[in-house]
C-alpha cells in the first residue's frame, strides 16, 4: 500500500462461497486484481477511478463491475479474459480512509502472500476469529463496530454484513445430512414415488444430495397431501438404501408402523395433523459446551443472538463474556451466566424454526425456560430491555453468591416417578427435602439440605432407582428459594408484560396462564418457589388437543418427557438440538418428522443460503407442473381442535447489521429473473375447477390447522384465493401461478365505483357514468392474491416493492381478460418469501397478444406484519384550509368515485409540501364481484389505498392549480404494512408529505396512521404523473354538461343562429386512455358503439371523436344563447342521414329539428358548424398550411367547403378576394349558382366555411 | 438353570424391547454399531426407560448405574447397542 494513498480495504464480501474452493487460480486472478489496484501491487485489470469514470465505464462495458466507496473513490474490475472465467464471482472490495478506522483490538493475519488475505477473508466471512479458523468456533462479537482483522500490519478488512449475515449463498454449502420430504395423496401413491425416486437414485448415484433435496422439498415438501414421508439421509447412497428399506413397508399396510429415529419418519394417522402444535422452552440445564456453534457458521441469525447478548454484557459491565462461557469456558452451569446463556440459545433456534415457517398453537415453559415462553407468546417483548433484565438478575445472582447470601442445595434427578421420590423422603425421615421438578414418570428432582438429601439418594440406589447429581447447588423451585424472589419480582416489575397473543401454559399451576398481564407476572414470579410439574402441565396440553411438541432448546431432554408422559397414546415430541447430533442433523431430523407429523413448514430454508438447483428429472411433471386431481383428497379436517387459535405470530427480533462507520453503496448487476413463458396452454383451462376444489381444500385445511372453523373468518390472516385473483389456470405449488381475471362490466362493481369521466354525465340516463377502469390499488390486490398463492400457507403480505403501473386497464362492453402471472424470487430475508407478478391485459374475449405487462409488483409474505411504529413527526409549515371539502371532492365531482370508494372524510391542512386529512376504512365487500365471495378477505386495504390518492389529487388541484393539477398514479416503490387492519369504520389519518415535483411528475411518501398514533402503512416514493391540460379538460370531466373544451370561433358576418366551434386538445387526450374517457362522457351509448364499430387507427378513432365533440359543443353554444338550460354531451347523437350528418337526442332519435351541423379536421385539429335552422347546410373544411401556400390552401379548404354544403364533390373555385377572405365557388351541377366561402387562418391552419340557409325547405 | 442367550439372540431381545417398550421400529435393522443417541435419536430418559425394561424382560436387576455412569464420563456420551448387548451378556452370566 501506498502512503500517498492513504487508502486501506475496509470490507470484502463474495457472492460466491468463498470456501478452499473458490481460491481456484481464476478467482484468485481477480481477488488478487482487485487487491493490487488497491494499493497492494500493481494490476491491469482494475484501476481506481472517481466515480463518474467508473460509471461511464459500467455503461460501456469496459468495465463488469462498479464498486464505489465513500467520497467518491470507486474500484472498477474487469474481468480476465473469458468472461466465463468467474469473474462475477467476486463481490466487492470497499476503500475506506485508513485515518477513520480504529485498528485496536483488532485481530492480525500475519504470513505473506495471497494466503493471508484469503485467511483473514475467510475469517471474516465465516465470523470465526482468525485465531478459531481451524476450530471453525464461532467469533462471537461483542464491539460496536463490524469485525476486522489487519493484514500485514496497516490493512484492515472488515466484514460486509449486509452481504454474509442475509441468505446470501454462503460458504458452507454442503452439508452432512439431508431431509428429504416426499409426499401423495395416498399410502400406495406414496409407495409408487419412493419407488420410482429410488429407481432414478440409483441410476444417478452422482447426483448431489443437496439439489435432490432442493428439488424435492420444493414440490412434495410443500403439498398438502395427505401421505407423507420425511427423510434424513447422509448421502445419495443411504437415500437409496432407507428408500429401498421403506418400501416393503409402505406397499404392506399390515406391516407394524415405522418409528426410526435414524431419519426414516412416516405415520398413516399422525396426530399431528388434527392436534396442535407446542414449543416448549427449556431452562436450566438444556445447556452444553458449545451447543449451537456449528449453527452459528451456518445461520448468522444464530450467532447474531449470541453477539448481542455479549454485546449487553460488556455494556453492562460484565466481565465475562457469556460467549466465552458457552464455547469453552468453565462457568456454564453458573447461576449468572445460566440463564442468559441458555435463553439466548433457546431464542436463537426459536428463530431458526420461525423461519423454518413453523408456528406453534401453544407455548410453555420449563423453569426459567418460561422467559422465552412469554416472549414467544407476545407477553413479554424480546428486546434488549429484556435481554438486560435478565442480565441483571445474573448480577444480583452473582452479588448474592459473593455474599454468600444465594441458598445452597444439592439436587438430585431420580429415576422414578415423584409418588417414589416422595415415599423416599418419607422412608428416611426428611420433610426438607422436597420435589422441585416433576419431569415424567421416570424422572423427579429432588433438592434439599446436602444431609437430608444424601438419605434420600442412599435409600433410592439401595432400591437400584438411578440418581444423578446435578450440576447446580441452588434450591430452585422449592420454598427454600424464597430469599431470592424479591430481586426476581424487581426484575419483572421493570418488564412490560402485555396479553398473551397464544396460550400460553404454566408450569406451577399446570395450567394455562391467565389472560391478565398483571396475573401473569404475578404468576411468572411466584414460579421460582413452586414445583415444576411439567408432567402434569404436558397432560393438560394434551387434554387441550396439542399432540406435537417441540423442545426447543439444546438438549431435547423436554422432548425425551413428554414422549415418556404420553408414551402409547397419538402424540409425537422431537427436539430442536440434541448434544450427540451436529445442529444442521437435527435440523433436518426436526423438518423430516414435523413434516411427516401433517405440519406445514417452509424447508426451503434449509437451503436459502446453500445455492441449490433443481433437477427436472426429479419433478413428477417437469417444468409445467399440475395440481392433479388425485393430489387434491382433503385431509380430515373434521377433528375439532381445542386448542385456541393462532391468532397473531409475533414478530422476530431482528437487530440490524453492524452499524457502519463509513458507509458504502454497492452498484451490482441484478439478477433478473426471467418471466415465465406467455404461452397460452388453452388444455389447461379443463383445470379450472380441480384449482378450484384445491384452493378451497387447502383453505379448510389450513383453517383447521389453525383452528379455525371451515367457514372463513375475518380475523383468520391466511391466505385464500382473492377475489380479484380470478381463475387460476396454473399452479406449481411455490414456484409459479397464472389466473385469468375477467372484467365484467355488468356486474363488476369496480366498474361502477371507479369511473374516469365522473359519475354524471346524462340527464335522461343517470345510470350512464364514465369510462371504468380498474385502479391501481385493485391491481395492486391482485398482485398480492397471485403472490399469496405461490409463498408458504399462513404467511401475510407484509410489504409490496417495485409497483409499476404500465397502462390503464379499461372495462369494456365485451368481458375483458386480465392474465395474471406471479412466480417465486429469492428474498434476501429468510424470514420472508417473495413472489413478483405481472399483470397483462389480454383484451375482450382474451384474444389479444400482451407480449408487456400493463402492471408489475413485488410482493413480500411474511409471518406477520410488524409491529406498527408510530407515526413519524408531522409539520406542515406553512399550511392553509384546503379549498376542498371531504363532500366536495365527491359531490361536485372533483373526483370521480362512487360510494364503496369514497372514503375521504375530511381534507386537512394543505401546503406547498404537503396535506393531511382523513379517511374512514370502508367496508371491501360492495366492491367485490357477486361471484368472487363477499366475505373474501383481502391482502391490502384497496379502498384506503385508492383513497389516499383523493387526497393527493386534492392537493395537486388546490396547490397547482392549472399547472398540471390533475395527477394520477404511476409508480409506487414501497408500501409496507405494519400490524392489524383497523376495524371498518375506523377513522384514519392520512399525511402525504411532497417529496419531489417535477413538470410531469409528483413524488411523494405517505404514512396512513391509526387513531392511537401508530402507523398502519407506509408508502415511499409514490409517483403520480402530471398532466398539463387547459383547465376546462379537467372540469369538462368532472361536469360535462356545463363546460366546454371547444373554444368558440367567431364567425364574421354570421347570426345569431350559427356557431362555430374550434378543438385542438392536448396530445394527452389523443392517447387512450382520456380519449376513451372523452369518447364515455361525450358520445351517446348508440353512438359510441357504432363510433367503435366504425374502427380505423387511432389517429382516425381520436380525429372522429373531436370532431362529434365540436359538434355537439356548437349546437349546445346555440342553445346556451337561446337560453335553454345546459346539455349533457352524452345526450346527443351525431348520426349519418342520408350523405349528411345530423344532431339528434338519445331519447327522441327521430326529431330533426335540432341545429344542422358540419364537421371538419385536421392534423389535431376539429372544427365543427352548427346551425339553429336544421334546414341551414353547412359547409367546413380545415387543411394545414403547406410550403406557405396558404392561398392555395384556403382555395382548397373552400372548395372542400362547398362541395360539403351542396352535397356534390363538384364544385369550382372561380374567384377570390384577399381582403376579405372570401373565395368564390361554384358548384358545376349548379350551374349558375356561385357561393361566398368564408376563409380564414388560425396559426398553421387555414380554414372555410359556408352556411347555406333553407336550402332545402 | 437360566438360558444365557447368545450376542445374536441379546440383540434380538433389546431391538424387542426398544419397539415395544420405545415404538423403535426401524426401517432397516438395528445392528451392533447402532448407537442408542446419535443414531436412534432417543433420549437419556429413554435410557432409564430401557433399562427397566430390560430388567423386567430378563427378569433381574441389572447394573445399569454403573453402565450410565460410564457413559456420563465419556466425551461423546453415546452408547452402541454393541455395548448394551455385551453388558448384558456380561451380567447375564451372574
Amino acid at each position: 500500500m501506498t502512503a500517498d494513498r492513504r487508502l486501506a480495504i475496509v470490507g470484502m464480501a463474495w457472492r460466491e462461497p468463498i470456501a478452499p474452493s473458490i481460491f481456484s487460480a481464476t478467482q484468485g486472478d481477480i481477488l488478487s486484481a482487485a487487491l493490487e489496484d488497491a494499493g497492494i501491487a500493481i494490476g491491469e485489470t482494475s484501476r481506481i477511478a472517481s466515480l463518474p469514470v467508473a460509471l461511464e465505464s459500467l455503461a460501456d462495458g469496459r468495465a463488469d463491475r462498479v464498486i464505489v466507496g465513500d467520497e467518491g473513490t470507486a474500484l472498477v474490475l474487469k474481468r480476465h479474459g473469458d468472461a466465463e472465467r468467474d469473474g462475477d464471482r467476486i463481490y466487492a472490495v470497499i476503500l475506506g480512509r485508513l485515518d477513520d478506522l480504529a485498528i485496536d483490538d483488532v485481530p492480525i493475519v500475519t504470513g505473506t502472500g495471497l494466503p493471508v488475505w484469503i485467511r483473514a477473508a475467510l475469517s471474516l466471512f465465516h465470523r470465526v476469529h482468525p485465531a478459531d479458523l481451524d476450530a471453525a468456533r464461532p467469533w462471537i462479537h461483542a464491539g460496536h463496530r463490524p469485525r476486522r482483522v489487519r493484514v500485514e500490519g496497516s490493512i484492515l478488512l472488515e466484514e460486509h454484513s449486509d452481504s454474509a449475515d442475509g441468505p446470501h449463498p454462503g460458504g458452507l454449502i454442503p452439508w452432512d445430512t439431508e431431509a428429504i420430504l416426499l409426499s401423495a395423496p395416498d399410502r400406495e401413491s406414496l409407495a409408487k414415488r419412493v419407488r420410482s425416486i429410488r429407481d432414478w437414485l440409483v441410476e444417478h448415484p452422482s447426483e448431489s444430495l443437496k439439489d435432490i433435496a432442493w428439488t424435492l422439498n420444493g414440490t412434495d415438501g410443500v403439498r398438502r397431501n395427505g401421505m407423507r414421508l420425511g427423510l434424513v439421509a447422509t448421502s445419495v447412497e443411504d437415500l437409496t438404501e432407507r428408500l429401498g428399506a421403506i418400501l416393503s413397508r409402505l406397499e404392506d399396510a399390515a406391516k407394524p408402523p415405522i418409528g426410526d429415529g435414524r431419519g426414516v419418519y412416516h405415520w398413516d394417522d399422525p396426530p399431528g395433523r388434527s392436534g396442535g402444535l407446542a414449543f416448549l422452552f427449556p431452562g436450566e440445564g438444556s445447556q452444553y459446551p458449545g451447543m449451537l456453534a456449528d449453527l452459528c457458521l451456518h445461520f448468522p441469525e444464530v450467532r447474531r443472538q449470541f453477539d448481542i447478548a455479549d454485546r449487553i454484557a460488556i455494556d453492562q459491565g460484565d466481565a465475562i463474556r457469556p460467549s466465552d462461557q458457552l464455547f469453552g469456558g468453565e462457568a456454564l452451569w453458573t447461576a449468572t451466566t445460566a440463564v442468559n446463556l441458555i435463553l439466548n440459545a433457546q431464542w436463537a433456534i426459536y428463530q431458526l424454526l420461525t423461519r423454518l415457517g413453523l408456528a406453534p398453537d401453544a407455548v410453555a415453559g420449563h423453569s426459567s425456560g418460561e422467559i422465552l415462553a412469554l416472549a414467544a407468546a407476545g407477553v413479554l417483548l424480546a428486546d434488549e430491555q429484556l435481554e438486560r433484565q435478565l442480565g441483571r438478575l445474573g448480577a444480583i445472582f452473582r452479588g448474592l453468591e459473593t455474599a454468600g447470601e444465594m441458598p445452597e442445595a444439592r439436587l438430585v434427578a431420580i429415576a422414578a416417578d415423584r409418588d417414589r421420590a416422595e415415599a423416599a423422603c418419607q422412608a428416611v425421615g426428611t420433610d426438607r427435602v422436597a420435589v422441585a421438578i416433576d419431569n415424567c414418570p421416570h424422572q423427579v428432582v429432588l433438592a434439599g439440605p446436602r444431609e437430608d438429601v444424601d438419605r434420600v439418594v442412599d435409600h433410592l440406589r439401595a432400591a437400584n432407582i438411578l440418581v444423578e447429581d446435578l450440576p447446580f447447588d441452588r434450591p430452585y423451585h422449592t420454598p427454600e428459594f424464597a430469599t431470592v424472589l424479591e430481586p426476581i419480582a424487581e426484575s419483572f416489575a421493570r418488564l412490560t408484560f402485555h396479553q398473551p397473543r397464544l396460550p400460553v401454559y404454566s408450569c406451577a399451576s399446570r395450567d394455562r396462564m391467565p389472560e391478565d398481564p398483571e396475573s401473569i407476572r404475578l404468576l411468572a414470579v411466584s414460579q421460582w418457589t413452586r414445583t415444576v410439574a411439567f408432567r402434569e402441565t404436558i397432560e393438560t396440553m394434551y387434554a387441550d388437543g396439542l399432540r406435537v411438541f417441540v423442545d426447543v432448546g439444546a438438549r431435547g431432554n423436554l422432548a425425551g418427557f413428554v414422549q415418556d408422559i404420553l408414551r402409547g397414546r397419538p402424540a409425537f415430541a422431537i427436539a430442536a438440538n440434541l448434544p450427540r447430533r451436529s445442529g444442521t442433523t437435527q435440523l433436518n431430523h426436526l423438518v423430516a418428522a414435523l413434516f411427516a407429523q401433517g405440519i406445514d413448514i417452509r424447508p426451503g430454508f434449509l437451503h436459502a443460503r446453500r445455492r441449490p438447483s433443481r433437477i427436472e428429472a426429479l419433478l413428477e411433471t417437469p417444468a409445467r407442473l399440475i395440481v392433479s386431481l388425485d393430489e387434491l383428497l382433503p385431509l380430515d379436517t373434521e377433528v375439532p381442535r381445542t386448542t385456541e387459535p393462532l391468532l397473531h405470530h409475533r414478530p422476530l427480533i431482528e437487530t440490524a447489521p453492524w452499524p457502519l462507520e463509513t458507509r458504502f453503496r454497492f452498484l451490482v448487476e441484478e439478477d433478473v429473473a426471467s418471466a415465465p413463458s406467455p404461452e397460452v396452454d388453452t388444455t389447461m383451462l379443463a383445470f379450472q375447477e380441480t384449482m378450484r376444489a384445491f384452493l378451497e381444500t387447502q383453505r379448510a385445511i389450513l383453517g383447521a390447522y389453525l383452528g379455525e372453523p371451515i367457514h372463513h373468518d375475518e380475523t383468520n390472516p391466511i391466505q385464500e384465493p382473492g377475489p380479484w385473483l380470478g381463475k387460476v389456470r396454473r399452479l406449481v405449488p411455490a414456484s409459479e401461478v397464472e389466473s385469468l381475471h375477467v372484467l365484467d362490466l355488468d356486474r363488476d362493481p369496480i366498474a361502477e365505483h371507479h369511473t374516469l369521466g365522473g359519475r354524471k354525465v346524462s340527464a335522461i340516463d343517470p345510470g350512464l357514468k364514465g369510462l371504468p377502469v380498474l385502479p391501481f390499488a385493485v391491481m395492486a390486490e391482485m398482485a398480492a392474491e397471485a403472490g399469496a398463492m405461490i409463498v408458504s400457507p399462513g404467511l401475510v403480505l407484509v410489504r409490496l416493492l417495485q409497483v409499476k403501473a404500465h397502462k390503464w386497464v379499461r372495462y369494456e362492453d365485451e368481458p375483458v381478460v386480465i392474465e395474471i402471472r406471479a412466480w417465486r424470487e429469492l428474498s434476501d430475508d429468510p424470514a420472508e418469501e417473495r413472489a413478483r407478478i405481472a399483470l397483462y391485459n389480454r383484451g375482450p374475449g382474451g384474444r389479444s397478444e400482451a407480449p408487456r405487462p400493463v402492471f408489475e409488483a413485488v410482493a413480500v409474505f411474511g409471518l406477520a406484519t410488524p409491529e406498527s411504529p408510530m407515526a413519524e413527526p408531522w409539520v406542515l409549515e406553512e399550511a392553509r384550509a384546503s379549498r376542498f371539502t371531504a363532500s366536495s371532492i365527491y359531490e361536485e365531482q372533483w373526483l370521480f368515485h362512487g360510494p364503496a370508494m369514497q372514503a375521504v372524510t375530511e381534507v386537512g391542512r394543505i401546503s406547498a409540501s404537503g396535506i393531511e386529512g382523513k379517511l374512514r376504512v370502508l367496508p371491501w365487500e360492495p366492491l367485490i364481484h357477486p361471484d368472487c365471495g363477499r366475505s373474501a378477505r383481502l391482502h391490502t386495504d384497496a379502498i384506503v389505498l385508492d383513497s389516499f390518492t383523493h387526497l393527493l389529487g386534492c392537493w395537486g388541484l388546490d396547490e397547482l392549480a392549472d399547472r398540471g393539477d390533475v395527477v394520477f398514479p404511476l409508480h409506487l416503490d414501497d408500501l409496507q404494512i405494519y400490524g392489524d387492519r383497523p376495524e371498518v369504520g375506523t377513522e384514519v389519518v392520512c399525511r402525504i408529505a411532497i417529496r419531489e415535483l417535477q413538470r410531469h411528475r409528483l413524488r411523494v411518501d405517505v404514512e396512513i396512521v391509526r387513531p392511537d398514533g401508530t402507523v398502519w402503512m407506509r408508502l415511499r416514493d409514490w409517483e403520480d404523473w402530471r398532466f398539463h391540460w387547459p383547465g376546462r379538460y379537467r372540469d369538462v370531466f368532472r361536469q360535462p354538461r356545463d363546460y366546454f373544451i371547444g373554444e368558440e370561433w367567431p364567425l364574421e358576418g354570421a347570426g345569431r343562429g350559427l356557431r362555430a366551434v374550434w378543438l385542438a386538445p392536448p396530445s394527452d387526450m389523443g392517447r387512450p386512455v382520456w380519449r376513451d374517457v372523452l369518447e364515455q362522457t361525450q358520445l351517446a351509448p348508440t353512438e359510441l358503439a357504432r363510433h367503435l364499430a366504425d374502427g380505423g387507427s387511432e389517429d382516425i378513432r381520436s380525429r372522429r371523436v373531436w370532431g362529434r365533440i365540436a359538434a355537439k359543443e356548437a349546437a349546445r353554444r346555440l342553445w346556451l344563447d337561446q337560453g335553454q338550460a345546459p346539455t349533457y354531451p352524452a345526450d346527443l347523437a351525431v348520426v349519418e342521414a342520408t350523405e349528411r350528418l345530423v344532431l339528434t337526442r338519445i331519447d327522441r332519435p327521430e326529431d330533426r329539428s335540432l341545429p344542422s351541423i358540419a364537421i371538419a379536421d385536421a392534423d389535431g385539429v376539429a372544427v365543427a358548424l352548427a346551425a339553429l335552422d336544421p334546414a341551414t347546410r353547412l359547409g367546413v373544411a380545415i387543411e394545414a398550411i403547406a410550403d406557405g401556400e396558404e392561398w392555395a390552401a384556403r382555395r382548397t379548404c373552400a372548395r372542400e367547403a362547398a362541395s360539403r354544403a351542396i352535397g356534390s364533390p363538384f364544385v369550382e373555385i372561380v374567384g377570390d378576394d384577399s381582403s376579405t377572405g372570401v373565395v368564390l365557388a361554384r358548384g358545376v351541377e349548379h350551374h349558375s349558382s356561385t357561393f361566398r366561402v368564408a376563409t380564414g387562418r388560425r396559426g398553421e391552419h387555414v380554414w372555410a366555411w359556408i352556411a347555406i340557409e333553407g336550402a332545402e325547405s | 438353570m437360566t438360558t444365557i442367550p447368545d450376542r445374536a439372540a441379546i440383540l434380538r431381545e433389546v431391538s424387542s424391547v426398544l419397539a415395544h417398550e420405545l415404538g423403535v421400529s426401524p426401517t432397516m435393522p438395528i445392528d451392533e454399531r447402532t448407537r442408542f443417541f446419535a443414531d436412534l435419536g432417543l433420549a437419556s430418559i429413554d435410557a432409564v426407560v430401557l433399562s427397566e425394561a430390560l430388567q423386567r424382560h430378563f427378569g433381574r436387576t441389572l447394573p445399569f448405574h454403573d453402565l450410565m455412569a460410564e457413559i456420563g464420563r465419556r466425551t461423546d456420551r453415546d452408547l452402541a447397542i454393541g455395548e448394551l448387548v455385551s453388558f448384558l451378556v456380561e451380567n447375564l452370566k451372574l
